[in-house]
């Protein structure tokens, strides 16, 4: 986090003609700042809402990381109030970890959606974690999707939890960043589990939910693959095809020779795992 | 024919130590939206996190527990008197206190003002009527059960002495001595009707009688200890009984709580007017409000 985004933050204020607003905020922080004063900080988060709209949204582009978020000049303020106040007295740490924790739906969505803006993000783990735990799909949606804090912060077992409850809750996995980059042995056993639970229950499973296994080809996984080979469902096939083309395993480049349907298109790059 | 069934507002209820049975009841018995100010829960909180955790079911459990018998639950926030008194825990709340002011169902800052009378309750009570002042936000002032009359007017004073607006805040558990001064000074009257003691509701008839409805409110306070979460239904059926004009029960038990709360723009007829349906299948964090109950669902779509 620096304090250049922090100016992008003000520029998008400027051009939504929040100049007032905006040097409000820049009171309140100097006054938070100089008191060192939770209560002031708070008042100001809550305050946010009187002075900037919540219904005017916008995308925010975060420079290196190539990941978009829709968000509101609301949540803006916000996050940009938390990120100037964190990174001049790191110490307010503990004040935004109990804001989090008394956080309704709309502004923990929104927490959830910014966390990797937020200085020294790690310190909020344990709220991105948490937030696995909900059965609030938007919540949810909000840690898991278009979101490069699990990538960046997640240990395998939280991500494959995550992962697998995305698959579990029907969403749309194309959202999750960072699939290839997370891919690791142990969940491409849960995958298959899975994958097998469901089958024995005559039920279908998302086709994009194989992508992580490509790495880690043995045995069972080139048998399920054979298996997708000869679906009838078009996705499944197509599937196949992806995760056999980027592994390096021998016989699943072997498998996608006798199953070339598809080859051609994963090769020139005209089939991937977002147009599936 | 029969005139339609009266719509009412409970402006006073701590529902979270009310059953079942009472949001049963008061829904039955035409309550369609009830505002929970913050309170003392009998036994005095030691931690800062036991206020965070009552301040959060507020805003989030008990809305959702009246949603599911098709009341509409607001609060107002605060730190009472009693918990007042207990200055570094009161240092920690009034941190706190902020963090709730603008989540969707906070009406107002309350219930505040004086117990005892002491130093601390004064500190505190000062304190969140600057905070109201800075929000902009309707106040619920608690007067004191001894020395009522005095504290009734000190709490009076200190608001003006604030420079806050009387119209934006109202003084609760009048009676027949208190009530003059406050309406003389603008400010809004509600009247608590205990069952037994204290106020009952056929004084209530009286004081309507006497006074007027303008700026005068009725609720129930009904709590954990001995009280009546149907008493402002109970007292505007007796009202009509003595021949107070519909018109005045209107305002008293639903009109008056709406202007003034409806203030914060957070409260709003439509709400119950045009409620969602009630579906007992709702799940508030993975949670259900039936012990294997058959759900109510209420289906009032058009199809
Ligand atoms: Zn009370």
């Amino acid at each position: 986090m620096s304090l250049s985004a922090n100016r992008y933050l003000e520029d998008i204020f400027l051009s939504n003609g929040k100049e007032k607003q905006l040097s409000w905020l820049r009171q309140q922080i100097n006054s938070i700042l100089s008191a060192k004063s939770k209560q002031k900080l708070y008042i100001t988060y809550s305050l946010c809402a009187n002075h900037f709209n919540a219904d005017v949204t916008f995308d925010l582009v975060h420079e290196q990381q190539s990941f978009t978020v829709n968000t509101t000049l609301l949540e803006a303020a916000r996050l940009y109030l938390l990120q100037t106040v964190l990174i001049q007295e790191p110490n307010f740490v503990k004040a935004v970890q109990q804001l989090i924790q008394v956080a309704d739906k709309t502004e923990l969505e929104a927490f959830l959606k910014h966390l990797y803006l937020l200085p020294n993000a790690i310190d909020y783990k344990f709220a991105g974690v948490e937030a696995l735990r909900t059965n609030i799909a938007t919540v949810f949606n909000a840690i898991s999707q278009q979101n490069p804090y699990p990538g960046a912060y997640f240990n395998d077992a939280e991500w494959n939890q995550m992962y697998l409850k995305a698959a579990f809750m029907q969403q749309d996995l194309t959202k999750i960043l960072d699939v290839d980059k997370r891919a690791n042995k142990d969940l491409t056993r849960i995958i298959l589990d899975y994958a097998h639970e469901r089958w024995a229950a005559g039920r279908t499973i998302d086709p994009l939910f194989w992508r992580p296994v490509s790495k880690f080809i043995d045995g069972d996984v080139l048998h399920d693959l054979a298996r997708l080979f000869s679906s009838a469902n078009i996705k499944e096939r197509k599937a196949a095809t992806l995760v056999c083309q980027s592994a390096t395993n021998e016989s699943a480049k072997k498998l996608l020779k006798e199953n070339n349907e598809f080859q051609e298109d994963a090769i020139s790059g005209k089939l991937t795992w977002q147009n599936i | 024919m029969e005139e339609e069934k009266l719509m009412i507002i409970d402006p006073h209820v701590h529902m979270t130590s009310r059953t079942t049975d009472d949001y049963e009841a008061m829904a039955a018995a035409g309550v369609v939206a009830v505002i929970e100010p913050s309170f003392w829960l009998g036994q005095p909180r030691t931690q800062v996190g036991s206020f965070q955790d009552y301040f959060s079911s507020l805003v989030g459990w008990e809305p959702f527990r009246a949603s599911q018998f098709g009341i509409k639950h607001y609060c107002t926030i605060g730190l009472n008197s009693k918990e007042a008194n207990n200055i570094p825990l009161a240092e920690e709340v009034m941190d706190l206190l902020p963090l709730y002011l603008h989540k969707d169902n906070v009406v107002g800052i309350g219930e505040i003002g004086y117990d005892d009378q002491t130093p601390a309750e004064d500190r505190f009570f000062r304190e969140q009527l600057e905070l109201a002042k800075t929000f902009n936000m309707m106040v619920q002032v608690h007067t004191p059960h001894r020395d009522k009359k005095a504290g009734t007017l000190k709490s009076m004073e200190v608001c003006l002495e604030h420079g806050l607006d009387p119209g934006m805040v109202v003084i609760d558990h009048n009676n027949e001595e208190t009530v003059k001064s406050v309406l003389d000074k603008g400010f809004i009257a509600a009247f608590t009707i205990y069952p037994k003691t204290k106020m009952g509701n056929q004084r209530m008839v009286e004081v309507v009688r006497k006074f007027g409805s303008t700026n005068i409110i009725v609720d129930s306070s009904a709590d954990w200890g001995v009280s009546d979460p149907l008493a402002v239904p109970k007292t505007a059926n007796l009202m009509l009984q003595n021949g107070i004009p519909r018109e005045d029960v209107v305002k008293t038990c639903y009109q008056n709580a709406l202007d003034f709360f409806g203030r914060s723009g957070k409260m709003k007829p439509e709400h119950w007017l045009t409620p969602e349906a009630i579906d007992q299948r709702k799940l508030f964090n993975n949670n259900s409000v039936l012990r294997g109950q058959e759900p109510k669902v209420e289906n009032n779509k058009i199809l």
